[in-house]
């Protein structure tokens, strides 16, 4: 090993700076992962490190809550939503856009449909106030224009999960269309043609042709984030709604629930507990996905 | 053009329709919150947001300017750890990521294992939290928001993946000339490479300039805040105001800035400025990087 080490010292020398950052900031908060089984206590021991272990009882206090259901719930729930509809309208998108002509079309509403992608979800709660507010929102004012009832959004939790997928797609789609739109690009033009000769509409080229090419990439997609599907998006839902309690039924993930408990109760044990969860399904998700997409189609797997 | 069948030409109407109202849609509720951005605030609360400017008033971005300087810091605080990350990020992750490529290097493929591994697996906030304010001592520094943001496994994935494809002839051929690897990696593949490091610092660069996460968690000394997470500060307080505060408490806050709608609205215009400004030259860069990764990967 070290001969070849040697032999090509400069070139694992490159890797050094990246080995030691990945160790420092990625490996070493693993090591931490059994704060989930101690009682923290700072004082005890160095950094803590003599503090009482408690089995399993961190994640008794989670599972025992009551309130793991809903925010678990919550989570999939959300999660699922975002990722069906995301893909399903980017898939949408990146074949309308490869199918309408007018290139000056195309590339304004390419550039309009990717500019929210760009924005923080700070900008994105306040640009939803301007629509949302029962007050003064947009919404609403066309809704009293119309003779019908002002909604209360920011009151009502049940309007939500609507709400955050609109805004979900709104901030992502155009990103994933143009992943679609690159993938479309590769395509084999002769294959249509040859399904134009024999009689077929551009639509059932479509359904027939278009689409199960872009299985491979919907596949590849779809593992990436049903690995992530136990984790919540901390920053759309912290920035969207902040702390406002009526909203919880319907918002509130794991990710606000564990952060909360971290800064207010300082809850070290459960907030590690959850994490350790989160990461352990989330880790045995990707796992099998990809294994079970391997058994089916083996060049979409993502190793 | 050949006549299109009934049926292909309403799904043809059917993607222009849905595509010009969902760009549209894409556009307005910014354009909503520029418009009201220069709106007379009292204006604001008695009408509400609308398309146009209906009492044209620069208030909001006169208190901005002339007030307590925190918009200043903040953006002097983005805009530094927005170019130390995206150079950090950049030199951080084609070091690693070219080796990776090279595909002579015997333990290459446990390299990138080891990278990837922490893609699909992390310990989560608790643990990275105490490893940052208890061990690293990173907390109220601007470091904090510089180095931790800086690898990932998807950036090295991306780059490794462009490497792969520039012609291995082109190292050997150095090789025989005597150059040493730094030399080729330096003077060869790197100046080859500035579609895929022009893409990673783009993604790099918002999400630097986007940052607030970090701040709220490690920062509390408000000279090193950023932009976003001022809007957020100012969301929060207005929220806090709003709620049952009676007229003599709000009066005994006195010199704080209550962040009124227009106040608000104006500091996210000013926070993404720079985003739009850039906007066109930043969109096409992004879509070939994206393109050059999809396409690969």
């Amino acid at each position: 090993m070290l001969h070849e080490i040697a032999k090509n010292r400069y070139l694992y020398l490159l890797t050094v700076p990246g080995i030691v950052f990945l160790i420092v900031f990625n490996y070493l908060p693993m090591v931490g992962l059994y704060l989930s089984f101690v009682d923290y206590n700072p004082m005890a021991g160095l950094y803590g490190m003599k503090s009482e272990f408690v089995g399993l009882s961190n994640f008794e206090f989670f599972f025992g809550s009551g309130d793991w259901v809903a925010i678990t719930f919550n989570t999939l729930y959300l999660n699922a939503l975002f990722i069906v509809t995301g893909l399903a309208v980017q898939m949408f998108m990146a074949i309308g856009l490869n199918e309408v002509a007018g290139n000056r079309f195309k590339k304004l509403a390419q550039s309009f449909m990717f500019l929210p992608n760009f924005l923080s979800w700070t900008v994105v709660s306040i640009f939803s106030i301007a629509v949302f507010s029962t007050d003064t929102g947009v919404v609403n004012a066309v809704l009293t224009a119309l003779g019908l009832e002002p909604i209360n959004f920011y009151q009502d939790a049940s309007k939500w999960p609507l709400i955050l997928v609109l805004l979900k797609l709104w901030k992502g789609v155009g990103f994933g269309t143009v992943i679609y739109l690159a993938t479309l690009a590769g395509m084999d033009q002769e294959m249509f043609e040859a399904a134009k000769i024999d009689g077929a509409s551009r639509f059932q080229s479509i359904l027939y042709l278009t689409l199960p090419m872009l299985k491979t990439t919907t596949i590849l997609l779809l593992i990436l984030l049903v690995g992530g599907i136990f984790y919540g998006d901390f920053g759309m839902i912290f920035a969207l709604i902040g702390d406002n309690p009526l909203l919880r039924p319907t918002t509130d993930v794991i990710d606000t629930y564990v952060y909360r408990a971290l800064r207010m109760n300082n809850d070290i044990g459960m907030s590690s507990a959850v994490g350790l969860f989160q990461a352990f399904v989330g880790f045995i998700l990707v796992v099998s996905v990809n294994g079970i997409t391997r058994k089916i189609e083996k060049d979409s797997a993502l190793f | 053009m050949n006549r299109l069948s009934i049926g292909d030409r309403t799904m043809m109407l059917v993607f222009y329709v849905s595509i010009g109202l969902f760009s549209i849609l894409c556009v307005l509720p910014m354009w909503i919150a520029l418009m009201a951005s220069f709106t007379n605030e009292l204006e604001l609360i008695r009408s509400g947001y609308g398309l146009w400017i209906r009492s044209f008033d620069l208030t909001a971005y006169k208190l901005i300017f002339t007030g307590t300087g925190s918009v200043y810091r903040a953006y002097g605080v983005t805009v530094l750890t927005t170019i130390a990350g995206v150079v950090l990020t950049v030199f951080l992750t084609s070091s690693f990521a070219y080796p990776l490529s090279v595909k002579s290097l015997k333990y290459r493929n446990r390299l990138s294992f080891f990278c990837y591994i922490t893609m699909v697996f992390n310990g989560g906030l608790v643990p990275t939290y105490i490893l940052t304010t208890r061990f690293l001592h990173l907390q109220d520094t601007l470091w904090v928001l510089i180095i931790p943001a800086a690898l990932n496994g998807f950036n090295v994935f991306l780059m490794k993946n462009y490497f792969a494809t520039l012609p291995e002839a082109l190292a050997e051929s150095a090789k025989i000339d005597g150059a040493s690897e730094i030399y080729i990696y330096f003077k060869i593949i790197l100046p080859l490479s500035m579609p895929i490091l022009a893409t990673i610092a783009l993604f790099a660069a918002i999400g630097y300039w986007n940052e607030w996460f970090r701040v709220l968690l490690f920062i509390n000394d408000k000279e090193l805040f950023t932009l976003q997470f001022l809007i957020m500060r100012l969301q929060q307080q207005a929220e806090f105001l709003n709620s049952s505060l009676s007229a003599s408490a709000r009066a005994a806050l006195g010199g704080q800035t209550i962040p009124t709608i227009g106040i608000r609205v104006a500091t996210a215009m000013v926070s993404i400025g720079p985003i739009i400004l850039l906007y066109p030259f930043l969109q096409k860069y992004f879509i070939k990087g994206l393109t050059i990764g999809a396409v690969k990967g």
